[in-house]
């Protein structure tokens, strides 16, 4: 206990040595909490934007048996798609009515076809089905700017981005004619009614070419039987663990002899997150760089503060404090400084985020909008940089105890009776 | 990218001459037959010379020559481009469904999903491989006139590239004259033409066909076979090392 108040002590004693360390620990911590809140950011745009409408995600995936196995191994679509679910409106009716499960969907899979309008085609829009029963599963992530989302409908409808308006100059009620071949290589051509245009919640340049039709015109263009699917996707209820509701599922298909699979989807590796994992290696390469210039000025600040602490070090040996007890303290001294600081720093980069995300700002320019992984421009946070920033000051810490404190401290009793140091 | 999306254009347009239905004995009225006799005759085992033009809606043309190696009804194809000169070398090899495209710059042989699109041709590898009528199809009769028999195929499968096909087949001849392809919701998706009937090299058929499509307006597709000569190549120069190896013209 008398360790951390002499420490308390030095430190307030020697405020202005002690400020200087805190200031620059703390811009450092102020200017890495930046960098890495900005790719989480990235990060949480690509999730709620592009991914969200690319390859959507759940907690859980399921699939038919060796599905996963053959997609590993490159099997051809033609073999993949016999391990379809078959019957699965039932299926899904079965888990969406267990306990755990907070809602289940049958995702679909993309379609790339062409479109008829206006007695004009366009080539290569990708499109995915949607049940308006799991509306859900594409509404949380955009907005309708024209028209409105599939109703229940039977009518062959279909939605498209917002930025095709202007060049297929077609408006919601248009017919159009969908045109290309189905998952199975089969040509097919399908009418369909342009219920609307969307604009996703986080917009990205090459989302322009996605739309989605309902599953009226889905099943007759996808090619698979009405009760055929590929895969189920399950959210699970607050608090239920993942790999709890993958042993549960399990049990609960092989009770009913359903040749299912269940995954957690943090296992499924998902290629799209490639280019902001990179560019957060890049930050966090980034921020070391600036820890390590930081942990040479501390250091050096360091060192000179104890050398001219001579005197109080040999006091302190005079009065039988041991190198244990030395170290203890001056490290103990060290650290509060500096985890002081960077908390600080944390708390005004939390505030500068809070700031920039109050001004909700957007972008319309692509280019920007692949940088900061959507339109609109949000720094995020998560417990990985939180971690990462105190580490950082723990590491600091260790570092100069161990290139100056042994030196420094090494001041023998003798120094305690000199006027000066 | 064009280049694959023209030699696949090349390949189905191949395809759809030597599926041309010139069986000897058209005359009998069992239309599975019919089909059946006529693709033992005309997927001949054989080495072919094809040239191919292609107009793109907006008018540009292209114009190629490849040299063909066929066996299996068609199961299993060696393409070799021999023009333009830039296009040498850019082989393909198809077995069954699977598709392999050997790249001369690289020397380097990678596999093509089989339903791989190519643009507004609307072709596909898969196109080639799985427009064998008889284990994809089933055929019926639905007309018989004085000059031609009329098909019907409907696909037994939903990887066959169409869902219904209406053939024309020349009563006496035996070979296809006319081709109607159809989407399952009834729309045409593709028209195929056989003409200027000739003898050049392994028995008299169409050797020319030509390819439309309402959902291409303004595009043609046009296939020229120039020779053809039977063939018998072993199983073992349809593999992916053969594609460099070039096995097939060894003494």
């Amino acid at each position: 206990m008398i360790v951390v108040k002499l420490a308390l002590r030095n430190i307030l004693a020697h405020r202005q040595r002690s400020l200087i360390t805190a200031v620059v620990v703390g811009l450092a911590a102020f200017v890495v909490f930046l960098f890495l809140s900005f790719s989480d950011g990235e990060m949480e745009n690509a999730e709620k934007g592009f991914l969200a409408i690319l390859s959507p995600s759940a907690d859980l995936a399921v699939y038919g048996r060796g599905l996963k196995t053959a997609e590993d191994e490159g099997e051809d679509w033609q073999r993949m798609s016999a391990l379809s679910i078959k019957g699965y409106p039932s299926i899904l009716a079965g888990i969406q009515s267990l306990p755990f499960v907070k809602r289940a969907c049958a995702p679909t899979t993309a379609l790339s076809l062409s479109v008829f309008a206006g007695g004009r085609k366009y080539r290569d829009f990708l499109f995915r089905g949607v049940d308006p029963a799991q509306g859900w599963v594409v509404t949380d992530f955009i907005r309708m700017t024209d028209g409105a989302f599939f109703d229940v409908s039977d009518t062959p409808q279909v939605i498209l981005h917002r930025g095709t308006a202007s060049t297929m100059k077609i408006r919601p009620g248009d017919k159009v004619r969908i045109v290309g071949k189905d998952l199975f290589g089969q040509v097919v051509v399908q009418d369909a009614v342009l219920a609307g245009f969307y604009v996703p919640r986080q917009d990205m340049p090459y989302l322009v070419d996605h739309g989605f039709m309902n599953m009226a015109a889905y099943r007759l263009i996808s090619g698979f039987a009405p009760d055929e699917t590929m895969s189920l996707f399950v959210d699970l209820t607050q608090g239920e663990s993942r790999s709890s509701a993958v042993q549960k599922l399990t049990g609960w298909a092989e009770d009913r002899g359903l040749d299912l699979e269940f995954w957690d989807f943090k296992d499924i590796p998902r290629s799209a997150f490639g280019i902001y994992e990179l560019l957060r290696i890049v930050f966090m390469a980034a921020s070391l760089l600036i820890l390590g210039v930081t942990s040479l000025g501390i250091m050096s600040v360091v060192s000179v503060n104890l050398f001219d602490r001579k005197r109080e070090i040999g006091t302190y040996s005079c009065l039988g404090g041991g190198a244990g007890f030395l170290i203890a303290l001056y490290v103990l001294e060290i650290l509060v400084v500096n985890l002081g600081a960077t908390l600080a720093g944390v708390a005004a980069g939390l505030g500068v985020r809070e700031l920039i995300n109050a001004l909700a700002l957007t972008t319309e320019d692509s280019g920007f909008q692949l940088l900061v992984g959507g339109s609109g421009i949000s720094l995020g946070l998560s417990p990985g940089t939180l971690v990462f920033i105190v580490c950082a000051a723990l590491g600091i810490t260790a570092l100069t105890a161990v290139t100056t404190l042994r030196a420094r401290l090494s001041v023998p009793p003798l120094a305690a009776l000199r006027e000066a140091d | 990218m064009i280049r694959t999306k023209c030699l696949t254009a090349a390949v189905l347009l191949f395809a759809c001459l030597s599926s041309g239905l010139s069986g000897q004995d058209a005359g009998t009225a069992d239309p599975v037959e019919i089909i059946r006799r006529a693709e033992r005759i005309m997927y001949p085992d054989a080495k072919a010379v094809a040239r191919l033009h292609f107009v793109s809606p907006d008018g540009r043309t292209e114009d190629y020559e490849a040299l063909y190696y066929a066996r299996d009804r068609n199961q299993k194809i060696i393409v070799r481009m021999i023009a333009p000169p830039a296009e040498a070398g850019n082989d393909l090899l198809m077995i069954e469904q699977n598709v392999w495209a050997y790249e001369r710059r690289i020397n380097r042989v990678m596999k093509v999903p089989s339903n791989q699109s190519f643009g507004g041709t609307g072709f596909s590898y898969g196109d080639v491989v799985r427009l064998n009528f008889s284990d994809n199809y089933t055929a019926a009769l639905t007309a018989a006139g004085n000059e031609t028999f009329t098909l019907e195929l409907i696909a037994k499968e939903r990887a066959a590239p169409y869902y219904r096909i209406l053939l024309d087949v020349s009563r006496e001849g035996g070979w296809p004259m006319k081709g109607v392809c159809f989407a399952r919701n009834g729309s045409v998706v593709k028209e195929i033409r056989y003409s200027e009937i000739r003898d050049i090299g392994a028995g008299k058929k169409p050797v020319v066909v030509t390819v439309t499509s309402p959902l291409d307006p303004g595009a043609v597709n046009t296939l020229t076979l120039v020779t053809e000569e039977p063939r018998n190549l072993p199983d073992r120069v349809f593999n992916r090392r053969n594609l460099e190896a070039r096995l097939e013209e060894a003494p």
